[in-house]
């Protein structure tokens, strides 16, 4: 079965894995409750004190945001992420490894980019001193753009190690 | 510049995540034109300045609770004591219940996963040919689009910024007509063998209702809830997510405590899958206006489209060929604000303009040869692809049929808005 163990660092990477799989799950369903919760709190508030918690609406937002890109950095893990995906389905064998090798490498090098970027955007906010819901530091909520897209970079850059080690290993002839 | 536009596709061809394919042309835009690529995250944090956007994570959240508890089996049942009475009962249905559950679950396929494993079996020993039935339960599957609260609808709110509430409106004759063809059909094929269901009786109205007792009042909520202006559209998803999360772990015990942590990651990899594409094409978006690619395509088919007529039909066949291709979310965020403006300088309204961009690209559920529908059951039902291809062709044909109703009709889009 590809995708299991990896080249010699088995036991590290996945300890690491599963440890990074927990993390996951856990401040999803943190971030989702809250979601869950706070949206309700607002309603109550509005339709029975007729008034709103300033600050939850903007709260909100963001939460969306989180949860959304952890959720994108979950669908990493399990190449769950939307794609066309027609040629590769007709490839032969070591070809679509190598095809799809090639498509995570570029995956993962989109993924460090954007990372670079949002953590440049994040440095900017960091030093103009932006603060948003009432007075909190916005470069802490904006954080999870470059941590998000960093996650990312990093699952396709392990599942292209996986394909090609897959490649090394299957032995080159007719399949 | 054409060369990494081809190197782009061609590595979408090959099956590089969507995100990350928008993502570099972005990138590769913005950087042809000079402009700090870190705008790319500014547009990407975009996700957080976008209030309606709450509604998505918690209808998907409330529609994955839903497909997981026992629902689909009571909506099943209280659709068979409405409806079975019927010539070709079981049919109608099952096409009435799909398109009434992917209103809710947001035609991700989970219809087809938590109903139409219901149904299959069913029709198939209700003496339903079995060919049929392998095409009714994939074309049911994506059959709720248009309806109240769906996912793509508030998208396409979200990207043509029009007014969510009045697409929800727009979207009921457009479903019903799919809805009341598909079941024409049904009836028809069926005619030498008229099964009804059951027989209409009062007593098993009411037990079936009492049964579905806690799902009932949700439908009034969330659109009664709308329309009387009590909540707006992201309350009325918070409202359901709460209720079912209340009702199914709760109140009915259907879903144990211990599988909320796999249905939460589930629907939020569906939203994070969406999002992320949503954020990155926020960006390519907005390098694209500044280019001002809509300008040019207007001036491109400026001369063969002589007027809003002949822009819709051409709209269909791109949108067939798109959706051949592309997954409807994927689709929405691409191509929605490259054609809207090239819409409304034909005086296409953008209410209809998206209804009939919805119903379009729900054929692309059906059309090989990434139709997700084709897929999903392929694999659940075991059945070769190509006999899915097969059985699914004459829904697919007479959905297109009512897709061109829906195009060439507006009225049917914009009667219950009361505009023009």
């Amino acid at each position: 079965m590809p995708g299991t163990g990896y080249c010699g660092m088995n036991g590290l990477l996945e300890r690491l894995d599963r440890t990074g799989r927990a993390l996951e799950n856990a401040s999803l369903v943190i971030l989702l409750g809250a979601l869950i919760a706070l949206a309700a709190t607002q309603i109550v508030m509005r339709n029975v004190f007729d008034s709103g918690l300033a600050w939850a609406d903007e709260l909100l937002r963001i939460l969306v945001l989180w949860v959304a890109m952890l959720g994108a950095v979950a669908a990493s893990r399990d190449r769950h992420h939307i794609t066309i995906d027609i040629l590769s389905r007709v490839l032969p064998g070591r070809l679509r490894l190598a095809a799809e090798a090639l498509v995570d490498l570029f995956t993962c090098a989109i993924a460090a980019l954007l990372a670079w970027h949002s953590a440049r955007f994040v440095a900017e906010t960091y030093a103009y001193g932006d603060r948003i819901i009432g007075n909190l530091p916005a470069w802490a909520f904006q954080a999870i753009l470059p941590v998000a897209f960093g996650l990312i970079a990093w699952r396709y850059l392990v599942l292209s190690l996986a394909r090609i080690r897959d490649l090394a290993v299957s032995a080159p002839g007719p399949e | 510049m054409i060369l990494v536009g081809l190197a782009l596709v061609l590595l979408a061809l090959l099956g590089a995540p969507l995100f990350a394919v928008i993502g570099a042309s972005a990138l590769w835009g913005f950087h042809r034109s000079g402009i700090d690529l870190s705008v790319v995250a500014i547009e990407v944090f975009g996700i957080a300045e976008t209030p309606i956007l709450l509604a998505i994570p918690l209808f998907t959240f409330a529609g994955y609770l839903l497909s997981e508890s026992g629902a689909p089996k009571r909506l099943v049942r209280v659709t068979g004591a409405l409806l079975g009475w019927m010539p070709g009962g079981l049919a109608i249905v099952s096409l009435a219940a799909c398109a009434f559950f992917t209103a809710f679950t947001g035609a991700s396929g989970v219809t087809i996963i938590a109903l139409g494993a219901l149904l299959y079996p069913a029709l198939n020993q209700a003496g339903y040919p079995e060919r049929f039935n392998l095409g009714l339960v994939t074309s049911a599957g994506s059959l709720g689009l248009l309806f109240a609260p769906s996912l793509p609808l508030i998208l396409y709110g979200v990207i043509a910024e029009v007014p969510v509430d009045q697409l929800f409106l727009a979207g009921v004759f457009p479903g019903l007509v799919m809805l009341v063809m598909l079941s024409g059909y049904s009836v028809w094929i069926n005619r030498h063998n008229r099964v009804p269901l059951s027989r209409f009786s009062w007593g098993e109205v009411a037990a079936a209702l009492r049964e579905a007792i806690w799902e009932l009042p949700l439908p009034f909520v969330v659109l009664g809830g709308i329309y009387s202006g009590y909540f707006a559209v992201s309350e009325a998803a918070a409202v359901t997510a709460l209720y079912v999360l209340v009702v199914d772990v709760l109140v009915l015990r259907e879903i144990p405590l211990r599988e909320l942590p796999r249905i939460m990651r589930e629907a939020m990899v569906l939203v994070g899958g969406i999002f992320i594409i949503l954020g990155l094409s926020l960006a390519s978006t907005s390098y694209m206006i500044d280019a001002e690619v809509p300008q040019k395509l207007l001036a491109a088919i400026g001369d063969y489209v002589a007027g809003p007529q002949s822009f819709l039909l051409l709209l269909l066949v791109f949108l067939l060929i798109l959706g051949c291709f592309l997954d409807i979310f994927s689709a929405l965020v691409l191509v929605v604000p490259l054609i809207l403006p090239i819409g409304l300088q034909y005086g296409i309204h953008p209410v209809h303009l998206g209804i009939v961009f919805l119903a379009t690209m729900q054929l692309g559920y059906l059309t090989p040869p990434v139709g997700l529908n084709l897929f999903i059951t392929s694999y659940r039902f075991k059945r070769p692809i190509v006999d899915v291809y097969l059985a699914t062709l004459p829904f697919l044909l007479i959905l297109l049929v009512s897709v061109l109703l829906i195009t060439f009709w507006p009225a049917l889009s914009l009667a219950l808005l009361g505009a023009e």
